[in-house]
């Protein structure tokens, strides 16, 4: 073939030939733009639109964010700041970022004591190390599970404190229960030793914890008591001397602070001296600027009236005797009467601004012989070229005679001239403010200068100041723990030294309660409360319970103050922490993990018992979901609040933290089961039916089978529960616990910063998007895995 | 135990024993499945009966019984926001009434802004236009994923602190009303041109607005009629006739003759004083909670409704183009019916939640059923269980009456599986 070619063709081409370089439009960016942003005519609008709107945006945030002052004790600082360096002019020149340095740590931690927020961060960093397991169970040792289970315990420990017992007494009710189900499993089968542990732990965490936690109290306090006392007595005799130092120390510094604010008011005073000259101006234009206003108002008010009498053909009269004409044409005439008015008051108000607010450009100049004008001559001149006082009021005055004469009457032709003497007015006062405006910036020019130095010097007064506050802060801080220290030593000694005379009274309180009891009639001995009697209880029956419920009170008061006194006395472990004292982004966290992790186990098992073919379990567990799910969070957070104490055992009372950690985990368990739910459901049926064919019972194959591919399936959905649980946490702010919205409030609530509101916002709502956005992604990182996992 | 032993496994040549004992309760599955509710069942209302207990005895303790006749007194206090008469002498029932209208009218303002919103935003999202899908990917994540409360809070500072006050309205102030002097913003509140009826049929307002809301609904089932036939003359003929002028008169017709003949009119706000006189005031409390919820709801929208179009696999609208269907009937028939299946469960879940969210208006002091019934009837009846009760109930028979419509969607918009 080729031969053949060779014999009929005079040439071919044996070599390719270099390829050429696209077009400059179908390469690189400009290919990009041209496809993506340009394609078509409504891509382009699109386009033109988003940049706009990003322009806009930016526009009003950057200068606003990076224009920030960080260094000022107080809002008022912050605009001080601003004003010296021409920000603060007109609205929010630049944000007031110092309130954020001055106050973030309480955002994060609330009112946690700052020596102890070791503690809290070391739960937190814990935290991960327990997660390990879970997450990334191919590259961690399995033994990191007992971590895991233990971490909870742990994490409440180092976060609130107390003997080291407690928890671990806490953890034993589990293991014991565990111990039975095993033990029991093996001789009585499934239901019995799940009951069995039920009842073990119910009885160990009921009847055992607490006798064994008081025993071990008195039994280390007792062999305390006289070294303790005698180390109280002597830090009770150290510590007035201690609080006294630090508070000498903190006037010291107060004075210093004083000092320095003096000073800076001097650089402020001084550069404001350097500056008046501006505010002279600004002043004389801000009134001329007023009156050139009120002559718009006036001008746009002479061409409505010009309209109306226009359609009227002049004075509006009824055209016929119609009930509507005439209505029409009274409307009409005090329409433009109204306007009459209206043109008179804004001229004549117009007119008075200039001539008692305004000055003439002489006396303005002679005011002028100092400073600026000094530097830049010309100054001078400009004033010299603006229009006299005399040239803008008199022609003024003139109008406003000819506005009173106004009439319904007026021909449109007067109208007329009327509104072009008016531009004329409103002319000259525009050529004024712009000479003004020419010498403002020459002054503000001429300035610059002047106040490079005293710039300077103020923001360091501004930064010494932050440095000096820093210092009194951290002695404030610790005169506030030294001197509580000295309260709680002096409080806790006497309460010791009071703790033998309330043991021996035990007894005798004991003897007179059940004295007391005796003389109440048997119906009435089990109620709490006077109100319960009978209407036709007889007044002795009446006394003899109130005196007995009194003697109670008085028993179980004193039991109590002693068993008080003795886990102070015999704690081993940390400081305890108040629930009240916790707050900010730490609450947030506190809520939202326990919420979750103590959600899980309840929701798998509601989840089971939603897909269960037993009636009753499976309508209970439903309506039990429906409910919750169907009320919203804020409704059951009053609930938790108002009505928690309604529904458990009479004089039960306890923390507000953790009653809403209980309702939070409640309210989370009925959405963890619907996503659990739908890992099961999305479970082939070859699963259940292979465990089935297995000849494993239900809850092996729940246990070996289903739940660890089902819960795998549903990681994703539950990291997306955590974060709307997350952001759900700062409605507990209306039931008086301290997240970081209610802070924000609180800190407005300062003398300091009220008035401070988009900086606080800014930076809650940046901790929430960076935490909330990067778990979103980790969930869908981990659903993309998942996928590729399953083909 | 070998596999015979073992009481699991039925295998059929153990013939079944006659006979019941005992033990056969717990290892026979034939029965031990009712031992286990009956216990659950026994556990269950041992745990009620203690919390009922519980209640009454705490209850009696504080001298409180158990009664709703506080809905017939008189309230006593004011509500800013009112859809009905309602007077400080009204009783705790009609400001229940009255806040419960409040959280609908909200709930409905916000439904109907965040599908807005959502459906552009997710529309825009999958833009080929990268600007624009950035743009939108940014308000979608920013939205999502802060706090609804601190939206709320800051829409609410935005307005009372950083929008001019209604006296700068005033000839010679600052700010003026925006298209043609018919809205004005202001630090108040949002003042917009009402519709009054000059000669209504019914003495009261809300029953004019009930009537024309009527006579729409009626419209609108005329209409599916006339689409009804519509679609049984295409089906016999194969062409259909052209009925949308007959819909859209329909649509118009009889509500604008209504509307005439009640006199209806538009009221402009304008300037009185130092406030705005009539017109519709919109207060911040109602602007703030309606657009953060918007907003807010609005991301979540935008995902489902990107995630409903991505659902449709390319092959359905290639295959309708195969067919010969034009682009937009490729769509209204193809597309949007199976996607409409994706995103509308969803979307009424996001209805749900909006609705339930409302009750965030607690921070901006809007008149919810939340702050009457639930806020200041309690606090000054001290009636904590019948009204937490009660307006739990009302949130629930909402939800449940919303799952039960999305239910009854579902069920008809299935596909048919194995």
């Amino acid at each position: 073939m080729s031969d053949l070619h060779a014999h009929t063709t005079s040439y071919v081409r044996k070599e390719m030939l270099p390829e050429q370089t696209p077009p400059i439009t179908e390469t690189g960016a400009i290919k990009w733009v041209r496809e993506n942003l340009f394609s078509g005519w409504m891509n382009i609008l699109l386009t033109v639109i988003s940049l706009f709107v990003i322009y806009l945006a930016l526009s009003l945030v950057l200068p606003w964010a990076f224009g920030g002052v960080w260094n000022a004790g107080s809002l008022t600082e912050c605009r001080e700041v601003l004003f010296s360096f021409y920000k603060g002019g007109h609205g929010h020149g630049g944000a007031c970022w110092a309130v954020i340095e001055d106050r973030w740590l309480q955002i994060m931690f609330g009112f946690y004591p700052p020596d102890q927020y070791w503690r809290p961060i070391l739960a937190f960093v814990l935290f991960f190390v327990a997660l390990a397991p879970v997450l990334f169970a191919d590259k961690v040792p399995g033994q990191l599970i007992w971590f895991s289970l233990a971490y909870p315990f742990l994490a409440a420990w180092l976060i609130w404190g107390g003997s080291f017992w407690v928890p671990v007494f806490a953890a034993m009710g589990f293991v014991l229960a565990f111990i039975v189900l095993k033990f029991l499993g093996k001789i009585a089968g499934p239901i019995v030793a799940n009951l069995g542990a039920l009842v073990a732990a119910l009885v160990w965490w009921g009847a055992i914890m607490t006798p064994l936690t008081d025993g071990l109290n008195k039994m280390i306090g007792n062999s305390r008591f006289d070294s303790t006392l005698s180390t109280l007595e002597a830090r009770t005799a150290e510590l007035p001397a201690e609080v006294a130092a630090l508070e000498a120390q903190g006037a010291d510094k107060e004075a210093e602070i004083a000092a320095a604010v003096d000073a800076k008011n001097a650089t402020l005073t001084a550069m404001t001296e350097i500056r008046i000259e501006e505010f002279v101006i600004a002043n004389e234009v801000e009134a001329k600027e007023d009156a050139l206003q009120r002559l718009d108002a006036a001008q746009d008010s002479i061409e409505d009236l010009s309209d109306i009498l226009a359609t009227w053909n002049g004075a509006p009269s009824p055209a016929s005797d119609s009930e509507k004409d005439i209505a029409e044409a009274e409307a009409a005439t005090s329409a433009a009467e109204t306007l009459i008015g209206n043109i008179g008051s804004l001229l004549s108000d117009a007119q008075s601004g200039l001539a008692d607010d305004t000055l003439e450009p002489a006396e303005l100049a002679g005011t002028f012989i100092v400073g600026a004008s000094q530097e830049d001559p010309s100054i001078l001149g400009d004033f010299d070229a603006m229009v006299d006082k005399a040239a803008l009021s008199n022609p003024l005055n003139d109008l406003i005679d000819r506005a009173g004469a106004v009439t319904l009457n007026e021909s449109q032709g007067d109208l007329a001239s009327l509104r072009a003497d008016t531009e004329t007015v409103m002319a000259a006062l525009s050529t004024n403010i712009a000479s003004l405006d020419t010498i403002m910036d020459k002054i503000i020019a001429t300035n610059a200068d002047d106040l490079v130095e005293p710039q300077a010097q103020f923001l360091d007064q501004m930064a010494d100041l932050a440095s000096l506050r820093d210092e009194a802060t951290t002695i404030a801080q610790a005169t506030f723990r030294v001197s509580s220290e000295e309260s709680d030593t002096r409080g806790f000694l006497a309460v010791l030294q009071s703790l033998n005379d309330r043991e021996a009274a035990l007894p005798i309180l004991r003897d007179e309660t059940a004295g007391a009891l005796a003389l109440v009639p048997s119906d009435y001995r089990n109620m709490i409360a006077v109100n319960q009697l009978p209407e036709d209880a007889s007044a002795e029956d009446r006394a003899a319970l109130s005196t007995y419920l009194g003697a109670r009170n008085i028993e179980l008061s004193t039991q109590a103050s002693v068993r008080e006194t003795y886990g102070e006395l015999g704690r081993v472990g940390l400081t305890p922490i108040d629930s009240r004292q916790i707050g900010g982004f730490l609450l947030a966290l506190i809520i939202g993990i326990a919420g979750i992790v103590l959600s899980l186990p309840l929701g798998i098992l509601l989840a089971l018992g939603r897909q269960s073919h037993l009636f009753f379990l499976n309508k209970v567990c439903v309506v039990f979901i429906e409910v919750i799910r169907g009320v919203p969070l804020i409704v059951w957070l009053f609930t938790a609040s108002l009505l928690l104490n309604y529904f458990l055992p009479p004089g039960s009372n306890f923390d507000l933290m953790l009653r809403v950690i209980i309702m939070v985990t409640l309210f989370s368990s009925a959405y963890i089961a619907e996503v659990i739910r739908g890992g099961l459901a999305a479970l082939p049926t070859g699963q259940y039916e292979g465990a089935d064919s297995l000849g494993l019972g239900y809850w092996q194959s729940m246990q070996l089978i289903i739940l660890p591919q089902a819960m795998k399936i549903s990681i994703p959905g539950i990291v997306n529960s955590f974060i709307g649980l997350f952001k759900d946490t700062t409605l507990v702010l209306f039931i008086g616990l301290l997240d970081p919205v209610g802070l924000s409030n609180a800190i407005r609530a300062d003398t300091d910063w009220n008035g401070v509101y988009w900086e606080l916002f800014v930076f809650i709502g940046l901790l929430f998007f960076i935490f909330c956005f990067s778990m979103g992604r980790y969930s869908l990182h981990l659903e993309k895995k998942l996928q590729r996992e399953h083909r | 135990m070998t596999m015979l032993d073992d009481p699991r496994m039925s295998t059929p040549n153990v013939a079944p024993k006659k006979g019941f004992k005992l033990s056969q309760l717990i290892y026979d599955t034939r029965y031990r499945s009712i031992t286990i509710q009956v216990i659950a069942m026994i556990l269950v209302v041992l745990g009620l009966y203690w919390l009922v207990n519980n209640t009454i005895q705490n209850l009696s303790a504080l001298g409180k019984d158990f009664d709703f006749g506080f809905l017939s007194q008189p309230a006593g206090y004011d509500i800013n926001q009112r859809l009905v008469e309602y007077t400080s002498q009204s009783t705790h029932g009609r400001a229940a009434f009255v806040g419960i209208l409040n959280t609908m009218l909200v709930a409905f303002l916000g439904c109907v802004l965040a599908t807005f919103l959502g459906v552009i935003a997710g529309v825009l999202r999958l833009s080929k236009n990268w600007i624009v899908s950035r743009l939108m990917a940014v308000y979608v994540e920013g939205f999502r994923n802060v706090p609804l409360l601190l939206w709320i809070i800051a829409i609410f500072a935005l307005m009372t602190e950083s929008m001019p006050q209604p006296r700068e309205f005033k000839v010679g102030g600052d700010a003026s009303m925006m298209l043609a002097d018919s809205v004005a913003v202001t630090n108040r509140g949002v003042y917009v041109p009402g519709i009054v009826f000059e000669n209504g049929f019914l003495a009261s307002p809300v029953m004019n607005w009930v009537i024309l809301g009527v006579i729409l609904i009626v419209s609108l089932f005329v209409i599916r009629i006339v689409r009804r036939r519509a679609d049984v003359v295409q089906e016999s003929t194969g062409v259909r006739p052209t009925t949308w002028y007959q819909q859209l008169a329909l649509l118009i017709v009889p509500v604008g003759v209504v509307m005439f003949l009640m006199g209806a009119q538009l009221q402009y706000p304008y300037i009185k004083g130092f406030n705005f006189t009539d017109g519709i005031h919109l207060r911040n409390s109602l602007i703030a909670l309606w657009l953060a919820l918007s907003l807010y709801t609005g991301a979540f929208i935008a995902e489902i409704v990107r995630a409903g179009i991505l659902a449709i696999s390319k092959g359905q609208s290639e295959a309708a183009f195969a067919l010969g269907l034009r682009p937009n009937r490729t769509m209204n028939l193809v597309i949007l019916p199976q996607a409409m299946r994706v995103i509308i469960p969803p979307l009424i879940s996001q209805y749900l939640n909006l609705t339930k969210n409302s009750s965030l208006a607690i921070a901006v002091g809007y008149m919810d059923v939340r702050s009457t019934l639930g806020g200041i009837t309690i606090n000054q009846t001290g009636r904590e269980l019948e009204g937490m009760l009660l307006m739990a109930a009302f949130y629930l028979a909402l939800s449940l009456a919303i799952s039960g419509v999305m239910n009854i969607y579902n069920n008809r918009t299935q596909l048919q599986e194995r």
